[in-house]
């Protein structure tokens, strides 16, 4: 009899070992989140983990992070209750506006940017972006009759680019722009600015290994839960191989962000032309396909104004510019399909 | 050691082998999946290793059609004006297809 209780015994603590064992051996699943309608573009987060509830709110609360940055940021649409960049346009030349802290951060941001890039990335270049933008939406749709922005007024556009017309008060929150022509554009810095933000919410609730992509701008922390690093290619901007320009990259807590020409442009008479405009010129700069920046998850912002400024610098002044920042790589691309690197980058091919 | 015993030790060891091959089941997949999502919601799931054809019904009407062939899923047609998805080529582990009109995307995961 003792040895039947024994063998009962053993029986159950096996079981009850093996089960357990078995819920802890149960590996963390691939949660995936998209979402569509922001910022133009599309965007994911992915994590994996075993906690999907957890997962669930985190995913909820990016989108509504995504959602409240979309509308502050957004130039073409208004939305009630909200002040946004279109606000902020329309009330160019006239009095302050009192704005959304998150926005007056973001414009400060783009303010440092413009200092730290020479003036090569300019959230105030709106006045001639607009022109392009005006441009390239009409062409797309009448091929037939495409044609590029007019020269002078390219030229006279771009007397109205100085951020400096821009004040910003912190102590109030208010925002005004005394140059009644100038319009502010966050599109060279917003997706690496609000992924960097994203960043930061899911990091506070949480969650260390995860990935974020912003309509390209990718931005990883920690590490699969099989202790292999998150990795990303760079893609090839001539469409030639598929699998990527670059062999996979390790970007475990860093972001990797492109700027390229052949993202989105229009064609005028058999030639493209790249929605990425230079602050010298009016024009979209012709020297790169593509540059692409390597740096701290924490910077994505950073690597964002990097990768528009240095498309728009020579390779020189570029790599000038990077040399004198810490922890920053660079990809740059020419158009016969050649390419530079500094040390760090690695993975091309 | 009785009759009864054996029979005991036995079945513990079957129900261990048993929770195992589960448990390994779990751990280790069955290989690569294709997963289709429309507008970020799970659309459908096929094994990479399998040949086959879906039409993906998208939003607004739009449609996309995923060719898996040889371990490989791409988009051969669809009814977006940019076709982007179809430029794109095959989805990998490290890049998905995005159709942005249709709300469409084409991941591989393990």
């Amino acid at each position: 009899m003792k040895r039947r209780i024994f063998a009962f015994a053993l029986i159950i603590s096996l079981l009850a070992s093996l089960l357990s064992s078995c819920s802890f051996a149960l590996p963390p699943q691939k949660q995936v989140r998209e979402y569509f309608g922001y910022f133009d573009t599309f965007s994911s987060l992915t994590v994996y983990t075993s906690d999907e509830e957890l997962f669930e709110s985190a995913a909820d609360e990016l989108d509504s992070l995504f959602e409240d940055y979309n509308k502050l940021f957004d130039i073409y649409h208004s939305y009630d209750g909200v002040t946004n960049l279109r606000t902020i346009n329309e009330n160019a030349g006239k009095g302050a506006l009192k704005v959304d802290e998150r926005l007056i951060a973001a414009l400060e941001f783009g303010k440092q940017m413009q200092d730290l890039t020479n003036g090569h990335t300019n959230i105030a270049l709106g006045s001639v972006i607009s022109l392009w933008h005006e441009a390239r939406e009409y062409s797309k749709k009448n091929p037939d009759s495409a044609y590029i922005p007019d020269a002078d007024a390219i030229k006279s556009a771009l007397l109205h680019t100085d951020i400096d017309a821009l004040v910003i008060d912190r102590s109030s929150l208010t925002v005004k722009i005394t140059d009644e022509k100038l319009l502010l554009d966050l599109g060279a810095i917003s997706k690496g600015y609000v992924a960097e933000r994203a960043a930061e919410l899911i990091l506070s609730l949480g969650i260390k290994n995860f990935l974020i992509n912003l309509g390209g701008n990718v931005l990883s922390c920690g590490q699969k839960p099989d202790g292999s690093e998150w990795s990303a290619v760079v893609e090839d901007p001539f469409g030639k191989s598929k699998d990527g320009f670059t062999s996979p990259i390790s970007i475990s807590d860093r972001t990797l962000v492109t700027s390229g020409s052949y993202q989105r442009y229009y064609t005028v008479d058999n030639k493209n032309y790249s929605h990425i405009i230079s602050k010298d010129n009016g024009m979209p700069p012709e020297r790169f396909v593509s540059v692409s920046i390597i740096c701290p998850y924490s910077q994505s912002g950073l690597a964002d104004a990097l990768s528009t400024a240095l498309f728009c610098m020579s390779l020189e002044e570029g790599r000038a510019l990077v040399e004198s920042l810490e922890d920053v790589s660079v990809l740059w691309i020419f158009p016969d399909g050649s390419f530079e690197q500094t040390d760090g980058f690695g993975g091309a091919k | 050691m009785r009759k009864s015993d054996l029979l005991l030790l036995s079945s513990v060891l079957a129900i261990a082998l048993i929770v195992f091959g589960i448990c390994a089941a779990l751990y280790l997949g069955k290989g690569e999946t294709v997963v289709v999502r429309v507008d970020g919601e799970e659309y459908a799931r096929l094994p990479l290793d399998e040949d086959a054809e879906l039409l993906i019904e998208g939003v607004n009407g739009g449609t996309n059609l995923l060719i898996i062939k040889d371990g490989k899923a791409y988009i051969s047609e669809a009814t977006c004006p940019d076709l982007v998805c179809v430029h794109t080529g095959h989805a990998d582990e490290l890049k998905s297809i995005v159709c942005l009109p249709n709300r469409v995307t084409v991941s591989i995961e393990k």
